[in-house]
C-alpha cells in the first residue's frame, strides 16, 4: 500500500502542501513532548505543578491525528485489507480503485470538511472557550476541516493520475 | 434490523480496500443517515471522532511509537543480540534462544513487533543458517517470539484496549501482560530447546567471563529504559503518559549523547515515521469511537450479549466462543482495529460473568497476536518471510508447533485468570 509521494505525479502545489503539512506535524509532535516534559519537571522540580500542560497536550493530540490522517493517506499507509483487490483483473482494479478514492473522498468533504466546519461555527455562536486556558474550542474542531480539504485533494490527485497510468501502485 | 445495513456497508467498504479507518467512518456516518438529517449527522461523526482522541492516556501512544524508533535507529538491535548471547549462547540450540530473547527484548523496547522482527531477523535468520539451521524454522521463531513485545510493556496496544474499555488501568494492564508474554517466550524456547536436542544443534563456545560481562553490559543502558518507564509507573512517579514523554528524552539522550548513532537529519525521519504510524492507529481509533458511540447507542452489546448468554453462562464456554471468533477476525483483521471494534462488544459479556478486564484484555491481545502470523493476513508473517527469503507455503510447517505453543498459553490465560492479575494486584500504584 506504499508508494513514494515524489513519485505520484504531483503539482508543484500539492508538493508545498506535502512539505508544509509534515513540518507543521513534527513541529506538533516535538511540542507535545516538551510539553509533558514540562508537566513532570514543574512538578518535581519546581514543585509548582503546570496547570495548561493536560488540556494544551490534549488539543495537539487531536491536531497531530486529524493533520496525521491526511499525510498517512498521502502516503497510501493506512490500514487495508487487500486480499480481494490483489486478485482483481487490471479492470476490476481499476473500478476498485476509484471507488475506493471515491469513499474517502466522500468522508472527507461530508463528515471532515461540512462535519467540521459546523462544529467550528456552533462553538463560536455558543461562545465555547476551554475549561483551563480558555481559548475558542473551535480552534480545536478547526482541524477537521482543514484535514479535510486536503484529503479530498488528494483524493482527486490519486484519481486523476490514475486516469494516466494504465497500473497504478498501491 | 438497520444494524444489517452498518454491517453490509463496513464489509463492503472494507472488502473493497478502503482503509479500515475510513470504513469505520463512512459507514458510521451512511447508518447515521438512515436514522437523522445530513447536518447532524456528519456533526455528531465529526464530534465523536475528536472527543475519541481528546484523552491524555493516549499521547503515550505517540510517546513510545517515538523511543522506539530512537532506540531502533540508535543500533540497539546489535547490543541486545550480543547480551542475550552471552546469557543463552552455550545452551544446546544456542542461537534459536538467543533470536527469542532478543525479540522479546526488542519488541519490549521498540513495542512493535513488526520493528522486532525485520531488525532481530535480519541479523539473527542468516546466523542460525549458517549453523545449519532451515531457514523458515528460523523465520517462523522470529515472527512469533516478536510478539511477545506486544504483551510485555511499555506495549501500545494494551494502551489501545485500556481506552476502547472504557476505564481499566494502563498501569495495572502494563503489569498484567509480564506473565503472559514471558510465558510465550518461555514456551517457544522449550520448542527451540528440543528441536536443537533431536537435530542435534549445539550451542556456542563459551566466551571468556569478563568478555560476557562487557556483552551484557552494553545492553544496559538500552535495558534501563524498562527499569525507568516501569519502575515510575509501578511506584507512581509519573502516569503512562508522562513515562512515554521520559522514554522519549532518554532514547535521545542515549542515541544522540551516548552511543552517537543518531544526528538531526536522521532525526527528521524519525519524527515522520513516528507522525505516519501514530496517525494511523489515532486515526482509526477517532473513527472506532463513533462507530463504539453509535452501536451503543443502538444497545447493540446489550442485545448480542443476550444472544451470547443465550447460549451459555457457564464462563469458560463463552471465553472459548470468543477466542473462536476473534481466532478467525485476527486471521483476517490487524490487532489495532480489532480490539478498537471487540472491545466494546465482547468486553460487557465476559465482565457480566465475572471476568477480571485486564484478563480478558490480556488474552484478546495474545489471541490476536496469533493472528498476525497467520495467513492470508499476517503482518509479521509477510515481514518474516522477506527476512528469511522463503516463501509462505514453506513457513507453515515450521509455525505449527509455534501456533500450538501460542495456544496452550492462551488456553492457560483463558483458565487462569491469576496469571494475568497476580503482578498487577501484587504491584498495581
Amino acid at each position: 500500500m506504499k508508494m513514494d509521494i515524489k513519485n505520484s505525479g504531483c503539482s508543484p502545489l500539492l508538493f508545498w502542501f506535502d512539505s508544509l503539512n509534515i513540518r507543521l506535524l513534527q513541529i506538533i509532535l516535538v511540542s507535545i513532548t516538551a510539553v509533558v516534559c514540562w508537566q513532570v519537571f514543574s512538578r518535581y522540580v519546581l514543585a509548582e505543578p503546570s496547570s495548561i500542560t493536560e488540556e494544551l497536550s490534549r488539543f495537539l493530540l487531536i491536531w497531530l491525528t486529524v493533520l496525521g490522517a491526511a499525510y498517512a493517506y498521502r502516503k497510501r499507509s493506512h490500514l487495508g485489507l487487500d486480499i480481494i483487490y490483489n486478485q482483481g483483473t487490471a479492470l476490476q482494479r481499476k473500478v476498485m480503485y476509484l471507488m475506493i478514492h471515491m469513499s474517502i473522498a466522500l468522508f472527507a468533504l461530508c463528515v471532515m470538511v461540512f462535519g467540521g466546519i459546523r462544529l467550528v461555527l456552533m462553538t463560536y455562536e455558543l461562545g465555547q472557550k476551554s475549561a483551563v486556558m480558555g481559548i475558542d474550542i473551535g480552534l480545536v474542531y478547526m482541524v477537521l476541516p482543514i484535514s479535510g480539504l486536503l484529503i479530498l485533494i488528494y483524493a482527486l490527485n490519486f484519481m486523476f493520475s490514475y486516469a494516466e497510468n494504465s497500473e497504478p501502485v498501491l | 434490523m438497520t444494524i444489517i445495513f452498518l454491517l453490509a456497508c463496513f464489509f463492503f467498504l472494507l472488502l473493497l480496500n478502503v482503509p479500515v479507518s475510513f470504513a469505520i467512518g463512512l459507514s458510521t456516518f451512511l447508518y447515521m443517515l438512515t436514522a437523522m438529517d445530513f447536518l447532524p449527522a456528519v456533526t455528531t461523526v465529526a464530534q465523536r471522532m475528536t472527543n475519541g482522541v481528546n484523552t491524555f492516556a493516549l499521547l503515550a501512544i505517540p510517546f513510545f511509537i517515538l523511543s522506539g524508533q530512537i532506540m531502533a535507529q540508535g543500533g540497539i538491535a546489535k547490543r541486545l543480540i550480543n547480551c542475550a548471547m552471552a546469557l543463552l549462547g552455550t545452551l544446546p540450540g544456542g542461537l534459536a534462544l538467543v533470536n527469542v530473547m532478543s525479540c522479546v527484548f526488542f519488541g519490549a523496547l521498540s513495542g512493535s513487533a513488526v520493528a522486532a522482527t525485520s531488525a532481530i531477523g535480519s541479523f539473527m535468520v542468516p546466523q542460525m543458517e549458517k549453523a545449519g539451521y532451515d531457514k523458515a524454522f528460523s523465520g517462523a521463531i522470529t515472527a512469533t517470539a516478536s510478539t511477545t513485545g506486544l504483551l510485555i510493556p511499555p506495549s501500545n496496544i494494551l494502551i489501545v484496549y485500556a481506552i476502547a474499555s472504557g476505564g481499566v488501568s494502563i498501569s495495572a494492564l502494563f503489569l498484567a501482560g509480564y506473565i503472559p508474554g514471558l510465558l510465550v517466550a518461555f514456551a517457544l524456547m522449550l520448542l527451540c530447546y528440543l528441536y536443537a536436542k533431536r537435530k542435534g544443534f549445539t550451542g556456542a563456545q563459551r566466551l571468556p567471563f569478563n568478555v560476557a560481562l562487557i556483552q551484557i553490559w552494553k545492553a544496559v543502558p538500552s535495558l534501563a529504559l524498562i527499569v525507568i518507564a516501569m519502575g515510575g509507573i509501578v511506584s507512581g512517579i509519573f502516569t503512562p503518559t508522562e513515562a512515554g514523554a521520559i522514554a522519549v528524552v532518554y532514547a535521545l539522550i542515549l542515541a544522540v549523547g551516548v552511543y552517537r548513532e543518531v544526528d538531526l537529519k536522521a532525526l527528521g525521519n524519525i519524527l515522520t515515521k513516528t507522525i505516519e504510524t501514530t496517525s494511523i492507529v489515532l486515526f482509526l481509533i477517532a473513527t472506532s469511537s463513533a462507530l463504539s458511540w453509535l452501536l451503543s447507542y443502538e444497545n447493540i452489546p446489550q442485545e448480542l450479549s443476550d444472544v451470547m448468554l443465550g447460549i451459555s453462562e457457564n464462563p469458560i464456554v463463552i471465553l472459548l466462543i470468543i477466542n473462536l471468533i476473534l481466532l478467525v477476525v485476527g486471521a483476517f483483521m490487524d490487532m489495532t482495529p480489532a480490539v478498537l471494534i471487540f472491545t466494546p462488544i465482547f468486553l460487557p459479556i465476559a465482565t457480566s460473568l465475572g471476568v477480571d478486564p485486564l484478563q480478558f484484555g490480556i488474552m484478546m491481545v495474545l489471541n490476536l497476536s496469533i493472528g498476525l502470523c497467520t495467513p492470508p493476513v499476517g503482518n509479521i508473517l509477510f515481514v518474516s518471510c522477506a527476512v528469511a527469503k522463503t516463501k509462505m507455503e514453506h513457513m507453515i510447517k515450521p509455525m505449527l508447533p509455534l501456533y500450538a505453543a501460542m495456544i496452550i498459553v492462551l488456553i492457560l490465560v483463558s483458565a487462569f485468570p491469576t496469571i494475568s492479575t497476580a503482578l498487577p494486584n501484587l504491584l498495581a500504584p
